[in-house]
């Protein structure tokens, strides 16, 4: 991949960024998005946040879109990767809103994409780079994550619940028709497989959050942990094999 | 014999409540006719309790009081229909979805038309 294909790409791209009540975050995302990736569109999906994230994202120079009711983070990423089918962008990068993923790594995201060896290029925290630690009491359940989608997208994947992610055309087709509503990225990676794309993982470096806690915590986490693998062991679309 | 009565009573109870919702048009069809046809049934079973035509059948299941029959029945179809309901409750939030999802999209294509 050459410089000039990257921002070729980045031209053709369409960065999502899911948010729900992020106010204070989502301007520092959005400019540094726009600014470690010049010419691409950004698209930020307030899910029905109750304070400034769309005011905020729309005067950092993103585009809106508003859901009405809040559908949580499957939704609201489908709706940022129909705006992305629709729009005719050939790529699509999804970024947290609240600062925990650096910009300045998507192009590690990008090298496969470009080159056309991934379908769905998900950023893992655990491939050697940065300094990321999860926490203690995590640690279990991603372990047990990372097992279980091995097992079911049939090759090994890190970082299941990665939210970095960037993928082709082939993939927004998919993700705008079927994709998880809760919990997605752990499902989405076995879907995406079961759907014949190809997926991989590159290394990139996460932050600790900017502001708020990880959505899944306390009892949550065990609904998390039920939810996910009822999901991946029933098949996520109807059990179809890939 | 009190069992038969308890029987007449929730039926006569039940057929009522779904007419009268018939009436207020406050079901639609497909509801209105399940509702319609479990009412009846159990109008009709308890009513022909006293004559003892269900006797055997209850036997059959291991029941000694014939007004128990009404009971399970009605518990299995309210099993059944609590399921029914959840499955058209997540169909339903299916459909909503798709449609904050498109009210979102066409909400942004006029923001920005009217931008530019």
């Amino acid at each position: 991949m050459t410089p000039e294909q990257l921002a070729d790409a980045y031209a053709r791209t369409c960065v999502v960024i899911p948010a729900f009540n992020e106010g204070k975050s989502i301007q520092t995302v959005v400019r540094a998005v726009r600014e470690h990736m010049p010419g691409a569109t950004v698209v930020v999906v307030d899910d029905g946040s109750t304070d400034d994230t769309g005011a905020n994202a729309r005067a950092a120079g993103a585009a809106v879109l508003s859901l009405a009711t809040n559908l949580g983070i499957g939704g609201a990423v489908q709706t940022g990767y129909k705006f992305a089918l629709r729009r005719g962008h050939s790529f699509a990068v999804q970024i947290d809103g609240d600062g925990q993923h650096d910009p300045s790594e998507t192009y590690h995201l990008f090298e496969q994409l470009v080159d056309g060896d991934a379908d769905l290029v998900v950023g893992s925290r655990w491939l050697g780079r940065g300094d990321y630690v999860a926490p203690r009491n995590r640690r279990f359940a991603m372990k047990f994550l990372q097992a279980l989608v091995s097992w079911r997208a049939r090759s090994r994947f890190t970082d299941t619940t990665s939210g970095f992610r960037a993928l082709n055309r082939r993939g927004i087709e998919l993700f705008a028709v079927h994709y998880p509503t809760d919990y997605p990225e752990v499902e989405s990676i076995v879907l995406a497989r079961q759907f014949g794309l190809r997926v991989s993982e590159v290394p990139v470096k996460m932050e600790a959050r900017e502001h708020g806690t990880s959505s899944i915590r306390g009892l949550k986490t065990l609904y998390f942990m039920i939810r996910v693998t009822v999901g991946l062991l029933v098949g996520v679309m109807g059990g179809e094999e890939l | 014999m009190r069992g038969n009565i308890l029987a007449g009573i929730i039926s006569i109870v039940l057929l009522a409540v779904t007419i009268r919702a018939i009436r207020k048009k406050q079901l639609t069809e497909m509801h209105a006719i399940l509702w319609l046809g479990v009412s009846l049934a159990t109008a009709l079973l308890s009513a022909s309790l006293p004559f003892g035509s269900f006797t055997p059948l209850a036997h059959l299941f291991g029941m000694s009081n014939p007004p128990d029959m009404v009971l399970v029945f009605g518990l299995f179809f309210f099993a059944l229909f609590t399921f029914h309901l959840s499955v058209s409750m997540s169909r339903l939030s299916a459909h909503q979805k798709v449609l904050v999802q498109e009210l979102a999209l066409m909400k942004e294509m006029l923001d920005s038309e009217s931008a530019s």
